[in-house]
């Protein structure tokens, strides 16, 4: 007989012995511990056999180095594999390390491995020799670039004109440290993307809670709620999906709103294909059926919507009680009845009552989520997320188990080693008076701003973005970019060729997800993490011993990357203190020297991570020495719904206290380490800040808005001249069918490719090679009645042009709707330049008589010789057709939002039509422009306190309060 | 229960830490090259689904429940639950959240968790399994199935008996009888009834095949198990089938040992389908014997 006991002992021992070494008891593909990766105790020597050896049993050695991937926004965990005797990179696998991403990656990750080897790259600074855009160029040091640029720069900020440095940035792919270079440099110039992306949806999170992003705890939910043409598909597709999928392995229901078959949607219990625009009606219909039916969390309405405060200002008349809230509830959503929302959405009535009652049966655990889709195509999208976020709020399943979390609560920040000072000035180019309530930058609407007159840039820096090719109307972004009245100095960085960069006068090449530094941290889950990118060979020479001065030395070429290059402009500019720049970027540990990213990035884990000095001490490691290891930093998990935590009695110093509870303190704010995006609610009119809401007689956390509670009700909408929007409500879109002729269709332009994130993966030859074209979605019934079939030809119409594509014809989309991915159509100058990504760009010519424009593709794509042997086997020569520039500026007047919907007519293309023609009438998209100009309210006309912004709302770069005053209200 | 997890992880294919692992248990020497492929690839497939199963296949109904008890839990099934490794993995597991909960009635939970995958999914097949790789498994796995048989007894003591025999086995389908049989196809279903430990209570492997060519003399056709008994069948049916009786005959005996005797009532189950199996079996040997006279030409 066995001694079990003796063995078991011996064997619990042996186990903890090898685990306090930090190694593995169960190493190699087990399912014992799902260790399907290689043991981190072996990533300094790994051994593989090499593929390209079969059928000979050939060893390869490599050390495994992580990074994080910066193709799409996730920031999942990579690692790559360093062949030891070459130090070159040979793969990239996912980093099991990452609590994001879990070791599992899409197909982008693995694909980082052609963008470093792509052999189209930019690999030296390059500067225009002839015209702009007329393609000549010529290699440039990078002191002479950066000493011209410093110096361009110093003299504006000399001269008084910060406002006309700007930097607009596309995916940050990184958490502040840009921004906070901007605040350093006292300018207001940080123009991100995010009103062609997210800007319709943060309004709507950001006027609920506080805070603009949603973080769905989609594992443990019940029921999963999607409102989405790519989210599972594209932005979020690896963290997301793989926990989607593990709740619809739990036996969870999956409700996808999406008028396109997607892959989310194909994943789907309920698929519902709605008229596009209608998604908030459908929303309130489920909304009111769990109201009329009192299926809602009647407790947790009462304690935390500011139904008090709704009362108050709109039923002023009313006994301020709950049993009134709940009647005016009622009667505010009865009329958003299923027949009403089956009529707006074109879906059947029973079907939204089966929606709404499998949505009833979640309790809190309904997981909710939207974030382009319909809150980033209609007019007044923003009430897509608002009515959405309203379900979650009327379930109480807000930041419980399966519910979907504020994401600041899911989101880690740390607190660098310098804060810089807010900027003295307001950028009206950015923040145009006429968007008060915009979420983030008007960054699309710039041509037609500095086209007014409204301002000019000196200085413009466009950093991994390719507003010519991913903003609508790019030809008045070719005209902006080609006049150097208008830009003066226009600087691209960026790691390969854009639409952008050839209108640039200075091209910097910037490194990939392999070839630099960066902080990230995202939502996936009820956790805080910190994802650390890493330049991979400067981290594998670093432990090989070697010591690297800067990633330089380390990336192919003269590849930068981004914080270096940074940190030195910044030091070029102001090299001795005069502007008040030097100090931010300066070394605490070398005084007078420049702040290197080793510093930089050492002070931030030894200082602002609360745990990571003790997991690096309990390995041996110092902080940084962990991250570079590792790349991944899980801070903490299972936060659950901080606005249920008592605030402390040390807080509650002096406090007063509204009539809706709010409490304010005269405690100073104890200092977090982490950063993580939220609301300021303003001080009291004494200046105490707001500190926590009571709630039955307990002062509890709540949330950073106004109120402290979830803003049914919004104060900040009706002071602001919205008063009627100012609790959740249906807007009809500028495609409701009442908006449009009886001969146009709605085209939907905004879904995305799974294999292809905008223009950051044209250089990768594994995904051009899956996804390489964008033909127009047709249905069945719409192809017969216009005599078309797949492949033929379609002229699409817009209010300011055309383009020409294919059909395909499919039951994947709903009658009388068109969709095109915007993915695809990217194009290089048929100018005798040889630049551009010769394996996904088609060559075309651009011709301009005055305001009109057209594009005409010259060839597509074909082998050629190269570096890479794949270049001469590439079989496809599609590239798609660029859609994105025949589309007017469509500006939602509240959020800012760009409505991507549009309203087209789709015909058979003409005898002359070619494929992959584009037209577009400049003159026409200033129309538009001004056209949607007018549906604004103005922050002149409606601003309560004299100020051009509500103080409380989340903005990149927040300028001091004066700043903040209105031009007439500062004199 | 570290031990649990271990004999798991030896249930895999083998890696650096198995040797380490084999010394740990005791056990004599790692696997010689080629010894758990044969143990566990070509045998005795370290799946509860090929035992449990009306099919004696991978996957279907038995696996199905595996993955609800995962379910139950609020945890994600993995694509193989039922797999062996996984499988005490997931007992180790449950043990030690039942030592660590603080709470009584947390500890209760646990316990009750604990017992029910141990009869439901673990005793249900395993001692058979087990007393078939002491036989074939070669020195390694050989050694490896007895600590795990003594581990499971030892868990017996500590649990003692369940209150009714396990759903998988109250709900097996029996091995049916060929000559009344319905199907499309009875020949096909009977020689996939014989490949169902479940329905046959005899675990029948390609060794056991191997031999019975050889005992009785027919050609054997190289295959997965239901080709190699067809090819035995239409070669001589009496014979194979009486093969097939005996068979069944000494795996009732092999169940019977007192070694298993801990395991009722689940060990009732296989000794009561092996001894049905081996009834049905002789009769349909001498069904298909020729009559008196009348030799095979």
């Amino acid at each position: 007989m066995t001694d079990t006991r003796k063995l078991n002992e011996r064997l619990s021992a042996a186990r903890a012995e090898t685990e306090a070494r930090g190694e593995t008891f169960y190493p190699g593909p087990s399912r014992i511990h799902l260790a399907s990766f290689p043991p981190k105790e072996r990533w300094d020597d790994w051994v593989e056999l090499d593929s390209k050896a079969w059928p000979k049993r050939v060893e390869k050695r490599y050390m495994l180095v992580p990074t994080t991937c910066f193709n799409c926004e996730s920031a999942c965990g990579l690692l790559a594999y360093v062949d030891k005797e070459t130090l070159e990179l040979r793969k990239f696998e996912g980093n099991p390390e990452h609590p994001g991403s879990r070791g599992r990656n899409c197909a982008k990750g693995p694909a980082t491995l052609n963008q470093v080897t792509d052999p189209d790259r930019i690999l030296e600074p390059l500067k225009r020799v002839g015209g702009r855009g007329e393609g000549k160029w010529a290699r440039v040091g990078w002191e002479e670039a950066l000493d011209d640029i410093a110096d361009r720069i110093r003299t504006a900020m000399r001269e008084g004109r910060h406002n006309e440095i700007m930097y607009h940035v596309g995916r940050p792919g990184e958490d502040g440290f840009t921004e906070r270079i901007m605040a350093a440099w006292g300018v207001d110039g940080h123009n991100s993307h995010t009103n062609v992306c997210s800007a319709g949806a943060r309004a709507g999170y950001e006027l609920w809670c506080g805070i603009d992003r949603p973080s769905p705890d989609h594992a443990r939910a019940e029921v999963i709620f999607l409102v989405s043409s790519h989210l599972e598909t594209g932005h979020y597709f690896n963290p997301h999906a793989q926990r989607i999928i593990e709740a619809k392995q739990r036996g969870a229901k999956l409700i996808v709103l999406d008028t396109r078959l997607s892959n989310t949607a194909t994943h789907a219990d309920f698929w519902l294909a709605p008229r596009p625009g209608s998604e908030a009606a459908i929303q309130l219909a489920i909304a009111s059926y769990l109201i009329r039916e009192r299926l809602y969390n009647r407790e947790f309405v009462r304690r935390w919507w500011n139904w008090e405060e709704y009362l108050r200002r709109v039923h002023p008349g009313l006994e301020v009680s709950f049993d009134s809230f709940e009647r005016m509830l009622e009667a505010e959503y009865e009329s958003y009845t299923f027949e009403f929302a089956a009529a707006e959405s074109g879906i059947d009535a029973d079907v939204l009552r089966q929606v709404a009652e499998t949505v009833s049966t979640a309790g809190t655990r309904l997981s909710t989520h939207n974030w382009r889709s319909a809150s980033a195509s209609n007019e007044g999208g923003w009430q897509v997320t608002r009515t959405m976020f309203m379900l979650s709020a009327l379930l109480g399943a807000i930041a419980t188990p399966g519910s979907t979390y504020p994401n600041a609560w899911n989101k880690f920040v740390p607190r660098p080693i310098r804060l810089p000072r807010h900027p003295e000035t307001w950028n009206d180019l950015n923040w145009p008076i006429e968007y008060p309530l915009s979420m983030y930058e008007l960054s699309f609407l710039l041509p037609h701003l500095v086209r007014e007159g409204r301002g000019r840039l000196d200085v413009y820096f466009t950093r991994v973005y390719n507003p010519v090719w991913t903003n609508p109307d790019g030809f008045s972004w070719i005209e902006m970019l080609s006049d150097e009245e208008k830009v003066g100095l226009h600087v691209a960085l960026t790691p390969t060729w854009n639409e952008t960069a050839y209108f640039a006068d200075y091209i910097l090449p910037m490194g990939n997800g392999a070839e630099r530094h960066d902080l990230h941290s995202y939502e996936t889950h009820d956790a805080q993490w910190l994802g650390f990118r890493q330049p991979v060979l400067r981290t594998a020479r670093e432990r090989l011993g070697e010591r690297v001065g800067d990633t330089r030395h380390t990336n192919p070429g003269e590849v930068w990357e981004e914080n270096e290059f940074w940190l030195e402009l910044s030091w070029r500019i102001d090299p001795d203190g005069e502007l008040g720049i030097r100090e931010f970027v300066e070394s605490e540990e070398r005084p007078g020297e420049r702040l290197n990213v080793d510093e930089y990035y050492r002070w931030i884990f030894e200082n602002s991570v609360p745990g990571l000095p003790e997991a690096a001490a309990a390995e041996g490691l110092r902080p940084l020495d962990y991250m570079r290891r590792y790349g991944a930093f899980e801070v903490t998990r299972d936060i659950g719904p901080l606005y249920e935590r008592p605030v402390p009695d040390e807080e509650l110093e002096d406090i007063a206290e509204t009539d809706e509870g709010r409490v304010y303190t005269r405690a100073a704010a104890t200092g977090t380490p982490n950063l993580a995006p939220t609301a300021a609610p303003p001080a009291d009119a004494e200046g105490r800040r707001p500190v926590g809401v009571r709630i039955d007689g307990e002062i509890l956390r709540g949330f950073p808005t106004p109120s402290g509670k979830l803003e049914f009700y919004s104060p900040t909408l009706a002071a602001w001249g919205w008063d009627d929007v100012a609790i959740p409500t249906y807007i009809k879109s500028h495609v409701h069918p009442q908006n449009m002729d009886e001969d146009q269709m709605v085209l939907i332009s905004t879904f995305r490719l799974p294999t292809q994130i905008h223009t950051r993966s044209a250089n990768a030859k594994w995904l051009d090679e899956i996804s390489h074209t964008n033909p127009l979605w047709l249905h069945t019934s719409d192809a017969s009645r216009l005599g078309v079939g797949t492949g033929d030809l379609v002229r699409v119409e817009t209010e300011i042009g055309h383009f020409v594509v294919k059909a395909w014809v499919t039951e994947g989309i709903r009658p009388g709707v068109v969709a095109c991915s915007h993915h695809m159509g990217r194009w290089k100058l048929d100018n005798g330049s040889a630049e551009g990504q010769r394996q996904l760009m088609a060559t075309v010519s651009l011709d301009r008589d005055d305001s009109r424009w057209k594009m005409s593709r010259k060839a597509g794509v074909g082998p050629f010789d190269s570096s890479d042997p794949d270049t001469r086997r590439i079989w496809w020569t599609d590239a798609g057709v660029h859609q994105n520039m025949t589309f007017p500026v469509h500006p939602d007047p509240l959020s800012g939002m760009h409505c991507w919907h549009q309203a087209v007519r789709v015909v058979k293309a003409a005898p002359g039509d070619r494929y992959g023609e584009v037209a577009v009438d400049t003159r026409r998209s200033a129309e538009v422009f001004e056209a949607w100009l007018a549906k604004t309210r103005s922050a002149v006309d409606n601003s309560p306190d004299g100020t051009r912004r509500p103080g409380w709302l989340i903005r990149p770069v927040k300028p001091t309060a004066a700043a903040y005053r209105l031009p007439d209200a500062k004199s | 229960m570290e031990l649990m997890r271990a004999l798991g992880a030896l249930s895999e294919p083998p890696s650096d830490q198995t040797a380490e692992l084999c010394r740990l248990l005791e056990i004599e020497r790692p696997p010689a090259e080629g010894e758990y492929e044969t143990a566990f690839l070509f045998q005795l497939y370290p799946y509860a689904s090929v035992y449990l199963g009306a099919e004696g296949q991978i996957g279907g109904e038995a696996r199905d429940r595996i993955a609800g008890f995962w379910r139950a839990l609020d945890l994600v099934p993995p694509v193989a639950p039922d797999h062996l490794a996984l499988m005490l993995g997931l007992y180790a597991r449950l043990v030690e959240l039942e030592e660590s909960a603080g709470a009584e009635r947390a500890q209760r939970g646990w316990r009750q968790a604990r017992a029910a995958f141990f009869w439901e999914h673990l005793a249900s097949w395993l001692p058979v399994y087990l007393i078939r790789m002491v036989e074939i498994g070669g020195r390694t796995y050989a050694a490896w199935a007895e600590i795990l048989l003594d581990t499971l007894r030892g868990e017996v003591e500590r649990l003692g008996p369940p209150a009714r025999p396990p759903l998988h086995l109250r709900e097996a389908p029996p091995f049916d009888d060929p000559r009344h049989a319905t199907d499309e196809a009875p020949a096909r279903a009977f020689l996939g009834q014989l490949s169902s430990p479940v329905r046959t209570g005899f675990v029948l492997v390609a060794s056991d095949l191997h031999r019975a060519a050889a005992e009785l003399e027919l050609g054997l056709r190289a295959g997965e198990r239901r080709f190699v008994l067809e090819a035995l069948l239409s070669q001589d049916a009496a014979a194979a089938l009486g093969w097939l009786a005996g068979f069944a005959g000494a795996s009732t005996r092999r169940i019977e040992r007192p070694q298993l005797e801990a395991f009722e009532p689940t060990r009732r189950f296989w000794i009561e389908r092996c001894r049905a199996s081996a009834a049905l079996l002789g009769e349909l040997a001498a069904d298909a014997r020729p009559a008196s006279g009348q030799g095979a030409t």
